[in-house]
């Protein structure tokens, strides 16, 4: 007897889209996915401009975010015709579409997903110069429960509006009402906002939330004018069609002992130390200080406070999206992708340059800030061009190039031993006494003293 | 070596105005016979100056107050106010979690005024363990935070730097040592500018301790100042209260009342002998330029700072202090 076949359905319900997968990102991350949309639109109607200096003039998103709505709004261009079908659509990307454009909407998910994250309902309205459409996300149609895919997509006959794409949620969801309008949110949203967007504002591109233009956040590192000195570690390669810099150094002067103390038991102040990724002029990966970036690996120490001056910034560059190591929330790396294994290797060369120099001076901090007192700043991703000027070839790696600075090191640093103990405080107050007629004076300052005296003493015998 | 707290309170005529207005500010928001609801928390010194107050003029009996310093909780014990005073070895990023025990140490206790009186410069954490005291609040508590405002704590030279000026500088400088708190909108913090960016980030701390606290709540600030006797210091006073219901009562249409975070008492209060302060109160319905031509001397050597201390003065004497020398036998 022929067993009975029946089936069930296999597909995705609504369900799914609209309230669990909106619990993959947060909601700072599905606005940044809205703004990613806003400059690929900018990348498509600017071809050929991509590699000028300020591409994207002229082009800005808009945010308005008001306690019972928000809104983003560019005049990037809008939806090409052809691209229509696939914008609605849930998970089907227009990469082919792009061809040789460095655009990173490779998944299909990110404006949909941000929708569904922010409002009850919504309108997306693009106008395009051989298209003009409109799409609602009804109430209804947002209904976890209601089955129906369909949208309805309206011709805009008539809009003074300039290309771009408006997306409109007219009512928030209950639970990000409060925390979208929450003063902290929006000031945390324009931080996070000015340094994702940091190099393609510094392209020309303009951000603004209600109305304040944001400034873009990039990495400045120290470089000693001339030879010698302070420099970067800087690296180019091309792995595929992914050009490639590593650019890693300092951007501060050395973290002192005192500093350490204070940091052990509490925050002192803003942590920008570690490296950042940028993928296609959006950051992907902020100052990471974790195996990720080779911290730990390969002869590198695991990230200690002492090395809080140091930072990098790995820039990965591409006209197919597909081959940067993105994960899908486009806010996280692949790390097993062949790029990335390549770019790891190098970071960790780079980064074991100054957590060495840092082991070298370390107690000795203030000889070194001679070095950092005469460098200047220079925007890593913009203004440090040392391999490409100065670089030697990387084996192995065609038309790679690297810079590896000699840094400045201790003249007798080899003879030089770092003495530690802990003793009660009253007692180095007694000794402090004795020493300089005072109390109070740093533990530091007072065992110095002691070795020192000693040290005389016995030379004197 | 002498830090700020180890200066007398007679040499710092402005943190004395600043805790009286404070302590006026109490008693319009607690109940006027004391019903032990409330607790007063704070640093309070090694002379528990502020305890006393609380203690003599707003009737609150549950004073809790706290040090990281056995010696200084030693002497606090030796000065507390009443026997039942509460003075515990503690730190103040411990507070946030111990509002709980330390309202279960007093039967009748539901609400908390707190104070949490900085002086150091590291403001990033001072700014997190105020915001985590915020999170634990109910209606009608009370949380001070003193902060140094102090632009000299910015201390390295703008030249070296890559900003176009010390405002820019300035600017920088405090993002890096307050960091998410640090308005994003701010670009520039002019010389006596410090204290309005601390309000600033004070109003970022209560936003995100909002988002954690019950949605019918509010953290509303009550009252803001800044003073210097020597450092510059900022002060805000927040009040926990129900959208629905508003502010108290007795602190509608109060003169320091902020309408907005930018609103700042700025208490300049000149340095005045008993002789000079009768002098001064004898004009007091006049302008402060017509004060000054009649008293015939300058509280400032610079005319537009006398005509500062006299405005501050105007608005501030009923809370001046006289100090005297007294003699016991």
């Amino acid at each position: 007897m022929a067993d009975k076949e029946t089936s069930i359905y296999g597909g995705p319900t609504k369900r799914f889209f609209v309230s669990m997968l909106t619990r993959d990102i947060e909601l700072d991350d599905a606005i940044l996915d809205l703004i990613d949309n806003c400059v690929d639109g900018a990348m498509r109607a600017s071809p050929g401009k991509v590699g000028s200096p300020e591409p994207f003039k002229g082009y800005r998103a808009d945010l308005t975010i008001e306690k019972n709505s928000f809104q983003i709004r560019d005049n990037c261009g809008g939806i090409p015709p052809d691209y229509i079908e696939d914008a609605f659509s849930l998970g089907r990307p227009s990469i082919e579409k792009d061809g040789d454009l460095p655009t990173i909407g490779m998944y299909g998910i990110g404006m949909k997903r941000a929708i569904f994250k922010i409002g009850k309902n919504a309108t997306v309205t693009s106008i395009h110069k051989d298209a003009r459409v409109s799409v609602d996300y009804s109430d209804s149609w947002l209904n976890p429960e209601n089955n129906d895919w369909d949208l309805p997509l309206r011709d805009v006959l008539i809009s003074a509006q300039k290309p771009g794409v408006t997306i409109t949620c007219h009512k928030l969801k209950d639970d990000i009402k409060g925390h979208l309008t929450s003063d902290h949110f929006l000031n945390s949203l324009s931080e996070k906002v000015s340094e994702h967007f940091g190099y393609i504002m510094q392209k020309g591109f303009e951000i603004y939330i209600n109305n304040q233009k944001l400034k873009p956040t990039t990495l400045p590192l120290l470089a000693s004018r001339g030879k010698g000195g302070i420099q970067p570690f800087d690296y180019v390669a091309k792995i595929g069609d992914v050009h490639v810099k590593v650019t890693i150094g300092f951007f501060r002067p050395l973290v002192q002992e005192r500093e350490i103390e204070e940091e052990t038991d509490r925050p002192t102040g803003r942590e920008r130390a570690g490296i950042s990724v940028v993928c296609n002029d959006r950051i992907v990966l902020l100052h990471d200080r974790t195996l990720v970036t080779g911290w730990g690996e390969g002869g590198v120490p695991r990230y200690h406070p002492q090395f809080r001056a140091i930072a990098g910034l790995v820039v990965l560059m591409s006209n197919n999206a597909e081959h940067l190591p993105i994960s899908t929330t486009k806010r996280g790396l692949d790390v097993g992708s062949e790029v990335y294994l390549k770019v790891r290797q190098a970071c960790v060369e780079g980064i074991k340059v100054f957590t060495d120099f840092t082991n070298k001076w370390k107690g000795i901090e203030k000889d070194a800030s001679e070095f950092f007192e005469t460098a200047e700043r220079k925007d890593a991703k913009t203004q440090v061009r040392l391999a490409a000027d100065r670089g030697v070839a990387v084996r192995g790696m065609a038309g790679a190039k690297k810079f590896k600075p000699t840094l400045p090191t201790p003249e007798t640093r080899s003879k030089r031993r770092r003495i530690s103990f802990m003793k009660d405080l009253e007692e180095i107050d007694r000794v402090s006494i004795h020493l300089f007629k005072e109390k109070g004076q740093p533990p530091s300052v007072v065992g110095e003293r002691c070795f020192d005296r000693i040290l005389k003493e016995s030379s004197d015998v | 070596m002498s830090k700020a707290e180890d200066i007398p309170y007679q040499l710092r005529p402005n943190k004395f105005i600043d805790r009286q207005i404070f302590v006026d500010l109490l008693t319009k928001i607690v109940p006027q016979r004391d019903d032990g609801r409330y607790v007063y928390i704070s640093m309070g010194g090694k002379h528990l100056v502020d305890q006393e107050s609380v203690y003599r003029r707003v009737g609150i009996r549950n004073l809790f107050s706290f040090d990281d310093s056995a010696d200084i909780v030693a002497r606090q014990l030796c000065n507390r106010p009443t026997a039942k005073a509460v003075c515990k070895e503690m730190m103040a990023s411990a507070l946030a979690s111990e509002i709980d025990d330390i309202l279960s140490t007093f039967p009748k206790a539901t609400n908390i005024v707190a104070w949490l009186d900085y002086t150091k410069r590291n403001r990033l954490s001072q700014l997190q363990e105020f915001a985590e005291v915020l999170k634990k609040c109910q209606a009608g508590d009370v949380i001070r935070i003193t902060m140094n405002a102090d632009d000299r704590t910015l201390n390295q030279s703008w030249e070296k730097s890559t900003a176009s000026g010390p405002s820019e500088f300035r600017a920088e400088m405090l993002k890096e040592n307050i960091a998410e708190f640090f308005d994003t909108k701010i670009e520039a913090i002019g010389k006596d500018g410090l204290p309005a960016t601390l309000s600033e980030a004070v109003r970022i701390a209560a936003s995100g301790a909002e988002e954690e606290i019950d949605s019918e709540l509010t953290l509303a600030p009550v009252l803001l100042t800044s003073y210097a006797d020597g450092m510059r210091m900022f002060t805000a006073t927040l009040l926990c209260h129900n959208r629905k219901t508003g502010l108290p009562n007795g602190l509608r249409g109060w003169e320091f009342n902020p309408k907005r975070w930018s609103d700042i008492v700025d208490i300049s209060a000149p340095d005045l002998s008993l002789r000079e302060k009768v002098e001064i109160d004898k004009h007091l319905k006049k302008g402060p330029s017509a004060i000054l031509k009649a008293i015939k001397f300058k509280p400032s050597s610079e005319l537009d700072d006398a005509k500062i201390a006299i405005e501050s003065y105007k608005r501030l004497h009923r809370y001046y202090p006289s100090f005297y020398a007294i003699g016991i036998q």
